[in-house]
């Protein structure tokens, strides 16, 4: 099970590296044609709009797997190890709860817009259901991770851990 | 107001106890959404809110800048600069100080991150500086607040952050930075000159030969990087291309300079990205919790609350600005400067706008207090960055010994910048488009 999420969590973070390339060639792309050949790509705008959902929320489950997301330990890194199982598992399971209900309303609207075949009127019609289901499959593989680091919390006990926030 | 301080109160005890900040300030936002209105209202929030902030052609500017900025790390592009700074001020008095602030500033030019500036100085230039017998602790301290100049000029992540936040123009925000920015490092290159004349044993000269045709030819690698400035900020002042254009083009830009100077492989490029796509994930997740927070604080009539008291406290601009700086320079002790930024923003930037001050100039002072707080022990970002990258060469002790005289020639910038709201607004106001 654990090494499942893991793969899935290291797709996801594959898919969102990728949507994050797609973006920059995207953009330079549309800047060359519109500035020098007055030709925009079209739909560059919705493309970006959709491959930055991608590149959050696919990232999500891996960032969490590396202890990427950010908490002040100011106090935690003082306690013993019974008191840091325990916040670690209070921390983890307030992350699982807001995600659940993310990825909960997540799947609402990507259902729904999938239902409707959701278009955003652009120069040329653009799908939105893509990325709003992105959107709910991202937040259910961080919901699945942070459930795999709670066992593992409650089995050795190490901490959810942060590493250094990044600006 | 009662059930805001509450929940203030409480995400800051849950921030205490180790939860991720973006989690706690869901959480407390969603409770008391459901407690406060009903349920359904927060359920609505937190459906709509996480797909139609990220859904934002104007937001891509973020990850734009922090790939470009990781690809500009991959390339070398650091120490390329790094060494033609060496080679034109390092044999001044002091001058492997001018050369790490005359580089960090020109780096922080295409980089918009302060610990990944301060990172990549501390391993070509603090083992320089301590061969030529500086200090390790003014030494080391240099690299943490130079480092700091990423986040006021442009690219920069933290105005991008604050730009999402406040709805205060990015493009405006990030040509703002540019006249604080290089003014920022020109006072640290008087003070330093000066410092210098006073105790010489704290900045000898570097001692090696350079002829005149060797700096100018040292000069010849930058008119790329110049070029990939210019085209930025230069499209962006102009109005040629918006935030999220302009750092797309600056990170193709940085990707083929990469490329062509054969620093950059597949597994440099994946590396990178990797990077860049969980920096934005992390810094998002934050930025949802924080705006989903601050739509509970406007639904209960915090917001509304919050402001005359304060306004009751002072009712001048000045007396506005100088509250919040000592707020945030407490803050910025405590707590890393995303968090401080987003978990604050909310119930200080109404303020700021009810008091009739400009949204760019408390933004520049702001950025500044960011850079501030990177550097104050104990959670100063950017110590952390330095004795890390360091390994072994300085400790967080020295950097906390060696610190206290940027942290002087800070408090002096964010003093002029206050007295002299123009520098940080006349750009700005020039822009077209």
């Amino acid at each position: 099970m654990a090494r499942l999420v893991a793969r899935l969590g290291a797709l996801g973070m594959g898919l969102a590296g990728a949507s994050l390339l797609a973006m920059m060639l995207l953009g330079a792309i549309d800047i060359i044609g519109t500035k020098f050949f007055s030709q925009p790509v079209p739909g560059a705008y919705e493309a970006t709009e959709a491959l930055l959902v991608l590149t959050v929320f696919l990232a999500l489950a891996h960032a969490q797997a590396s202890h990427q997301h950010i908490a002040v330990d100011l106090v935690v890194e003082r306690l013993g190890p019974g008191a840091r199982r325990a916040l670690g598992l209070l921390a983890q399971a307030l992350t699982l709860g807001v995600f659940a209900v993310i990825a909960w309303r997540g799947w609402i609207l990507g259902l729904r817009s999938l239902a409707i075949r959701e278009y955003a009127s652009g120069i040329i019609p653009f799908p939105v259901y893509p990325s709003k289901l992105a959107l709910a499959v991202g937040a259910t593989l961080m919901v699945l991770q942070t459930l795999v680091g709670m066992v593992g919390t409650a089995r050795d006990g190490h901490d959810a851990g942060t590493v250094l926030p990044p600006v | 107001m009662i059930l805001g301080s509450i929940a203030i109160g409480a995400m800051l005890v849950l921030l205490t106890l180790g939860v991720p900040v973006g989690v706690a300030m869901a959480a407390v936002g969603f409770t008391g959404m459901a407690l406060a209105v009903n349920l359904q209202t927060a359920l609505t929030q937190f459906q709509t809110l996480p797909y139609n902030l990220t859904a934002e052609y104007g937001f891509a500017v973020m990850p734009m800048f922090i790939l470009m900025g990781s690809l500009a790390v991959t390339a070398g592009i650091a120490e390329e600069i790094y060494d033609v700074a060496y080679k034109w001020f390092g044999r001044m008095r002091g001058g492997m100080y001018l050369t790490t602030i005359v580089g960090q500033a020109a780096f922080g030019g295409i980089s918009g991150s302060t610990v990944v500036d301060a990172t990549v100085f501390t391993r070509t230039a603090l083992p320089q500086m301590l061969r030529y017998g500086y200090p390790k602790t003014y030494a080391g301290a240099c690299m943490v607040a130079t480092g700091s100049f990423a986040a006021m000029i442009p690219p920069s992540i933290t105005m991008v952050i604050y730009g999402i936040i406040t709805e205060v123009s990015i493009g405006r925000m990030l040509i703002a930075g540019i006249v604080p920015g290089i003014l920022s490092a020109a006072f640290y290159a008087v003070a330093v000159v000066i410092a210098v004349r006073f105790r010489p044993e704290v900045g000898p000269p570097a001692r090696f030969t350079v002829s005149w045709r060797e700096r100018f030819t040292a000069l010849r690698g930058l008119w790329v990087l110049i070029l990939l400035f210019g085209v930025v900020m230069g499209g962006l002042y102009l109005g040629i291309f918006p935030p999220s254009g302009a750092g797309a083009a600056g990170a193709f830009g940085t990707l083929i300079v990469a490329v062509a100077r054969r620093k950059l492989g597949w597994r440099g490029l994946w590396e990178a990205t990797r990077a860049s796509a969980t920096i934005t994930c992390v810094i998002f997740t934050i930025i949802i919790g924080g705006l989903l927070f601050s739509r509970f604080l406007v639904l209960v009539g915090f917001i509304d609350a919050f402001g005359p008291l304060v306004l009751g406290l002072t009712r001048s601009p000045l007396g506005i600005i100088l509250l919040f700086s000592l707020m945030y320079l407490v803050l910025g002790c405590l707590i890393d400067t995303t968090s401080m930024m987003i978990v604050t923003l909310p119930f200080v930037y109404p303020v700021i706008k009810q008091a009739g001050i400009d949204g760019i100039w408390f933004g520049i002072l702001l950025v500044k207090l960011v850079e501030i707080a990177t550097m104050t022990p104990p959670v100063g970002l950017n110590l952390f960055a330095v004795a890390a990258a360091g390994k072994g060469l300085v400790t967080l002790g020295d950097l906390i010994r060696g610190i206290w005289p940027y942290i002087v020639i800070e408090l002096v910038i964010l003093a002029v910048l206050i007295a002299f709201p123009s520098l940080s607004t006349w750009l700005p106001s020039r822009m077209l488009g």
